[in-house]
């Protein structure tokens, strides 16, 4: 009972979760005009 | 380092032809603005913005949730963003990358991004976020501006 329980709350995680993200961000710093 | 005015920004965007008719629709909303080179815009940031555009899933056009207004407002925040963060960024400074909207030659509404990579009208260029390229607008586009917003 108590994996079918665990496996339950697995899937419902799982669907709860936020959308993957792809990658990192890159910040690079800013060129400025002298 | 070059920094403009408010002022000073708005006048060389003027004299650039990019003049909303409506004055209400031209906001400079901070006092002093450091200039982006062209070289950074095409390069480091273009790359960046493909990054930050990936990472939240929004490369894709989608009408109205994610269209030519999103991300145009993205990769002005973006831009800002980065500004924010570079080691000794001049104090007290917004960057000079800002949003325009205008209607095309087509005939259809479009909003872009716009930035000054200098002090003079003919330094200032305007930005397609969703190709991460810089554009030319015709004189008459550039006529029909009709928002602003840095």
């Amino acid at each position: 009972m108590k994996h079918i329980l665990a496996i339950a709350l697995c899937i419902l995680a799982a669907g709860c979760a936020s959308v993957e993200r792809k990658g990192t961000i890159q910040t690079p710093p800013v060129e400025y005009v002298k | 380092m070059k920094i403009l005015t408010a002022a000073e920004l708005e006048l060389t965007c003027a004299v650039a032809g990019y003049a909303p008719m409506d004055v209400n629709k031209f906001s400079v909303v901070d006092r002093r603005y450091a200039l982006p080179t062209r070289n950074f815009l095409e390069s480091a940031f273009s790359a960046a913005l493909w990054s930050f555009q990936s990472f939240f899933d929004v490369l894709r056009w989608s009408e109205e949730a994610n269209d030519c207004d999103d991300f145009a407002r993205l990769a002005a925040a973006f831009g800002q963003i980065l500004h924010y963060l570079t080691p000794g960024r001049p104090p007290a400074t917004a960057l000079a990358v800002g949003e325009l909207w205008y209607v095309k030659d087509s005939g259809e509404n479009h909003a872009i991004n716009i930035a000054l990579c200098g002090p003079t009208p003919d330094d200032v260029v305007c930005y397609e976020p969703q190709t991460r390229r810089i554009v030319t607008l015709s004189e008459q586009e550039k006529s029909r501006t009709h928002t602003l917003r840095f």
